[in-house]
Order: C-alpha cells, then sequence, then structure tokens
C-alpha cells in the first residue's frame, strides 16, 4: 500500500459519493417501537386473547411481569437504534439498563421457580409455542433486523443481543396476553425457549449480520 | 488544535453528506495524515498503517450517512478507526501475520546467517586488534568498508600506492596469525 494507492481509493470514493440521508436513530426507533406495538396487539387481537383476561390484567404478579417486559423492550429497542451509530459509546452507560431490567426478570422467573416448581406444561405445548414465537417474533425481527443493517455498528454483539432483547420481549409480552398457562415452566422455560434459540443463532451470527 | 481541526472536518462532512465531491475529497485527503500519525503510534508494524487508512477510509464512506452534525466530528472517526484497527489486527494475529516478515525486509550480517562462519570471524577480528591502529584502520576501510585506494588515500592523506602497500601487508599479517 502507497500513497499513491491512497489517492487512488480517495478518488473512486469521491466518485462514487451521492448525497446521503442522515441515518436518525430516534425516528428509527419510533417507527420500529410503533410497528412492533401494533403488530403484536394485531396478533393477539388475531390469535384471541387468553380466557379470563380482564381478571388477569389486575392481578399484581401479572402487571409487574409485563411492565418489566414491556420496559425491557422498550429500553432494549432504544439501546439497539443508539448502537447503530459508529460513536455510540456517549451512550454506553445506558446499557446495563435493559441489561439489568432483564437479569430483574431471570431472577424473577428462577425466584417463581424456587417456589412454585415447574408446574404443569400441557402436552404439545412446546410446538405450538415456537409457532407462536414464528407468529409474534418474526415480522419484528426482520424488520430490526433491516432497520438496523443501515446503521454502522462497532458492537455488533451488544447490539445483537439488545435487538434480540426488545424483540423477544414484545414477542413474550403476545404470548402472556394470549396464553391461557402461567405455570413457570410454560411462561418461562417452554415461551422463553424458542427466544432463547433465537439468540443463540443471533449470536453466532452477529458479526456477519451487522457486518459493514 | 484538534478541536478546531475537528469542526473544520465536521462542515466538510456535512458538505460531503450532501453530495459536495470536492469537499469530500479535501476531508479525506485531510483524515490521511492524521489517521496515519494516530495508527502510527499504536501498531508495531507502522507499515501496516496504510492499509488500516485505506479500510477507514471505505467505512467512512459507508457510514456517512450515520454522522450528524449535531455530535463532534472526532468521536465518531475515532470509533471507526479504532473499530477497523481492531478488526485488522485480529485478523493480523488469526492468520500469524505477526509471526512472519517479509524476506526482503531482513537485514542481517553474513556471519548471523551462517552461523558455522560466526568463530572464524571472531578470530580474524582478534587478529586485526592487534595491528596497530592506523594498519587497522585502512585495511577495515579497504576490505570490510569497501572503499577504494583512492577514497583511503582521501581520507587518511596517506599516497595511494601506501594504502595498497599497507593493505597487502597487512593481508600477509593476518594469513601469518590465523595459519591460512
Amino acid at each position: 500500500m502507497t500513497s499513491k494507492d491512497l489517492d487512488k481509493t480517495i478518488d473512486n470514493l469521491c466518485c462514487q459519493l451521492k448525497p446521503v440521508k442522515r441515518f436518525c436513530p430516534y425516528s428509527r426507533m419510533g417507527l420500529w417501537l410503533v410497528i412492533a406495538i401494533s403488530y403484536t396487539l394485531a396478533i393477539i387481537l388475531m390469535v384471541g386473547v387468553r380466557p379470563h383476561f380482564l381478571e388477569k390484567v389486575i392481578e399484581r404478579d401479572f402487571i409487574f411481569e409485563i411492565g418489566l417486559a414491556l420496559a425491557t423492550g422498550m429500553t432494549a429497542a432504544m439501546m439497539t437504534f443508539w448502537l447503530t451509530l459508529p460513536d455510540s459509546s456517549r451512550y454506553e452507560k445506558f446499557l446495563a439498563v435493559p441489561a439489568t431490567l432483564f437479569s430483574v426478570h431471570v431472577f424473577w422467573m428462577l425466584d417463581r421457580f424456587m417456589t412454585e416448581g415447574m408446574g404443569h406444561v400441557p402436552d404439545g405445548a412446546i410446538g405450538n409455542c415456537w409457532m407462536d414465537t414464528a407468529l409474534y417474533a418474526g415480522v419484528p425481527a426482520m424488520l430490526v433486523i433491516f432497520m438496523i443493517r443501515s446503521g454502522a455498528s462497532v458492537r455488533p454483539l451488544w447490539l445483537a443481543f439488545n435487538a434480540l432483547l426488545a424483540v423477544s420481549a414484545f414477542g413474550w409480552i403476545g404470548i402472556r396476553f394470549s396464553c391461557p398457562h402461567d405455570t413457570v415452566g410454560k411462561a418461562y422455560f417452554v415461551n422463553f425457549l424458542p427466544f432463547l434459540v433465537l439468540g443463540l443463532g443471533i449470536g453466532f451470527t452477529a458479526k456477519r449480520l451487522f457486518r459493514w | 488544535m484538534i478541536e478546531k481541526q475537528g469542526d473544520k472536518w465536521k462542515d466538510l462532512a456535512v458538505k460531503a453528506q450532501a453530495g459536495d465531491a470536492e469537499a469530500y475529497r479535501e476531508l479525506l485527503t485531510e483524515i490521511v495524515p492524521f489517521l496515519r500519525r494516530v495508527l502510527g503510534k499504536t501498531l508495531a508494524r507502522p507499515d501496516d498503517a496504510d492499509d488500516i487508512v485505506q479500510e477507514i477510509l471505505i467505512s467512512i464512506h459507508k457510514a456517512l450517512a450515520t454522522y450528524s452534525p449535531d455530535r463532534p466530528f472526532m468521536p465518531w472517526l475515532m470509533a471507526i478507526a479504532n473499530y477497523r484497527r481492531t478488526d485488522y489486527l485480529r485478523q493480523h494475529y488469526a492468520t500469524r501475520k505477526n509471526m512472519t516478515v517479509p524476506v526482503d525486509s531482513i537485514e542481517l550480517p553474513d556471519d548471523v546467517t551462517n552461523s558455522a562462519h560466526a568463530a572464524e570471524y571472531r578470530d580474524v577480528e582478534t587478529a586485526l586488534q592487534t595491528l596497530p591502529n592506523k594498519q587497522r584502520e585502512v585495511f577495515e576501510l579497504v576490505k570490510l568498508d569497501g572503499y577504494t585506494a583512492k577514497e583511503v588515500s582521501d581520507k587518511t592523506g596517506m599516497s595511494v600506492s601506501a594504502v595498497k602497500v599497507s593493505v597487502h601487508r597487512t593481508m600477509a599479517k593476518l594469513k601469518e596469525k590465523l595459519g591460512a
């Protein structure tokens, strides 16, 4: 590599220059949240809400779980779009927020598991849950990947983690609104398992997926 | 100084986003020496700096849309530079390029490349030490440093023939001392 080669590179880049539209993480974040929330609501209505829904939504534990998932999803979505900027180090301190909310959720699950055990898991639930996950998470996941690939992240693994957390949180809320089972085995292990598999897959491909 | 430079580059980047090729050229051209300087300090082989600079220029081109004038330019540039440098070094170490050296960059004296001759060189050096200073200096200039008799004559103030005679006598002495 010589100075001449660098000059040639600069010439090529200048020739290829076209006016660009600035990448705004806030507008993309807002758009994705609106679409993800609307889509989840639409699927809940399409699949049908769980029996005794109105009684359930006033239960303290249910409100806590959904609130926690919603907060995790919202903050993870914010973090995802912030991380699409190369100079995202200014938001580094916020990385802990979705991760902490998620950890609280995991501790909540473990606490329930210690006190309640796995509980009843209906036959064929795993198959149904994978279908539900594909239904709830498929579109938001594809949309978020499409929207963040046009960014330029220097932290692809954190980006993938937060994107997954955002998609999983809204998908899980959708499942909880339509699935009638509240046992730890069903609500956490079975409903959560597909997202875990999705996460492992994305984790391994994150660097390639978000290469730029 | 860096702040001023950052402000100038910020303006150029904004113009480049609008499609101003001249501003873009100015920005990239000004960035190159800066990046070379920054990378050169942190690389074991400064020759690699230009390869990384090229990667960074291409990355700047791809990520141009992600820059916003609301934010300072330097952190944006340095984030890309650090990312590409890490990427380059990761590949560099993964392919074990750090353990190889281009053949043409190796500059070793002959005695180092052939260890069998190392002892003989030592004997010659020891024999040279026993010679008078002036005689040794003339011999080293002609036989080791490669100067001609005329050049040594100019350097030492001796006549050309005196230089030749001195070298001849030294060779004879050394042969005698080394038993050759």
